[in-house]
């Protein structure tokens, strides 16, 4: 197949799976992402189920300024799917709204991971101080990654409805955008679940 | 569900698409209920955690929570509710993944292999008891354990 051919395939009106490529793209490349996060859950599984002595999660690390950080990054995907909403209404004000307000729910996770870590550390708790320390700081960590990935992919969207780049026409940016963020709350309620309280 | 909540047919649908619109219900849950449901399940399982229900029943219970809360997110906020069921299957391959990766090693664990901590199925150290080898293949005399390597 040609060159223009190609692009007039991947530009033609049909959708595979009913969904528009950029976001056929993104689901799959959340799939992808998702197998690393399965890989450290399945060995953070593995090596818990093997060591008799692993601690009680919770009494080493403490759920409550945890659960709150849950709480909002559950609050910052409600309103990214309302700024998804708003776009769609071509109101780019309340879309520049709830987008900041998603991004400060992102900032305000990673300040609290910061702050955690910091704590730990100063209690003797790093990364070398054996399996239960390894895999959190691993899979807490790599998760943090994916946060601070999407805070700077939000302050792109940011710019883009602010410069008039973003309008209805141009939701499915949003759209991908919020897919992201989703997934990683949706990654951190299993992360939480796993890792503080089981 | 409505007409006008109802999902674009496949082929048609536009940019922004998936079949959702900014009603934010779409004839099921809106927003903000999907946001109390996961509101109550996260504050229930802090509850649960500090709870005396026995370890079984607390793991249980925790992975129930934090899938019902993951399809939640998924099916609305991600509105894969609206979405062919072959994307479910690309959402939740990565699942199913964990749990192989899990199966797979545990017998790798030192729970799963008591013996190699003993080093009794340490290939390097303990050699298995020599046998009568066929004599085009025994080992030169004096050579060293595990010179195969």
């Amino acid at each position: 197949m040609s060159q223009p051919a190609v692009a007039e395939h991947l530009l033609s009106e049909r959708r595979p799976l009913g969904a528009a490529w950029d976001k056929l793209m993104m689901w799959l490349f959340l799939g992808s992402d998702a197998m690393g996060f399965a890989a450290l859950l399945g060995l953070y599984a593995t090596l818990r189920l093997g060591d008799v002595q692993w601690p009680v999660p919770q009494e080493v690390l403490g759920i409550n300024f945890t659960a709150l950080m849950t709480f909002v990054l559950i609050c910052s995907s409600v309103t990214m799917v309302k700024s998804f909403e708003a776009i769609q209404k071509d109101d780019r004000v309340a879309c520049w709204r709830w987008l900041f307000a998603t991004f400060l729910g992102g900032v305000f996770f990673l300040a609290g991971q910061c702050y955690e870590y910091t704590h730990l550390v100063e209690h003797g708790v790093t990364l070398s101080s054996g399996n239960f320390a390894g895999t959190f700081f691993c899979t807490t960590g790599f998760h943090g990654c994916h946060v601070f990935g999407g805070v700077v992919l939000l302050g792109i969207a940011l710019a883009k409805v602010s410069s008039g780049a973003i309008t209805k026409h141009q939701a499915n940016f949003i759209e991908n955008v919020g897919l992201y963020w989703h997934f990683v709350d949706l990654v951190w309620i299993l992360v939480f679940t796993f890792i503080y309280l089981v | 569900m409505d007409q006008a909540h109802a999902p674009a047919p496949h082929g048609d649908a536009g940019h922004g698409d998936a079949g959702h619109d900014s009603a934010g219900h779409h004839g099921g849950l809106s927003y903000f209920q999907v946001f109390l449901i996961l509101l109550v399940v996260t504050v229930a399982e802090v509850g649960v955690a500090y709870m005396d229900i026995g370890k079984s029943l607390k793991i249980v219970t925790f992975v129930a929570m934090a899938l019902y809360k993951a399809v939640m997110v998924a099916a609305y906020f991600m509105h894969l509710r609206f979405e062919k069921p072959l994307m479910w299957v690309i959402a939740a391959a990565p699942l199913m993944l964990g749990v192989i990766i899990a199966i797979g090693a545990y017998p790798d664990s030192e729970k799963g292999t008591p013996p190699f901590k003993e080093g009794v199925l340490d290939p390097w150290k303990d050699p298995a008891p020599q046998v009568e080898a066929p004599h085009d293949a025994a080992p030169a005399e004096g050579a060293p354990a595990g010179s195969h390597r």
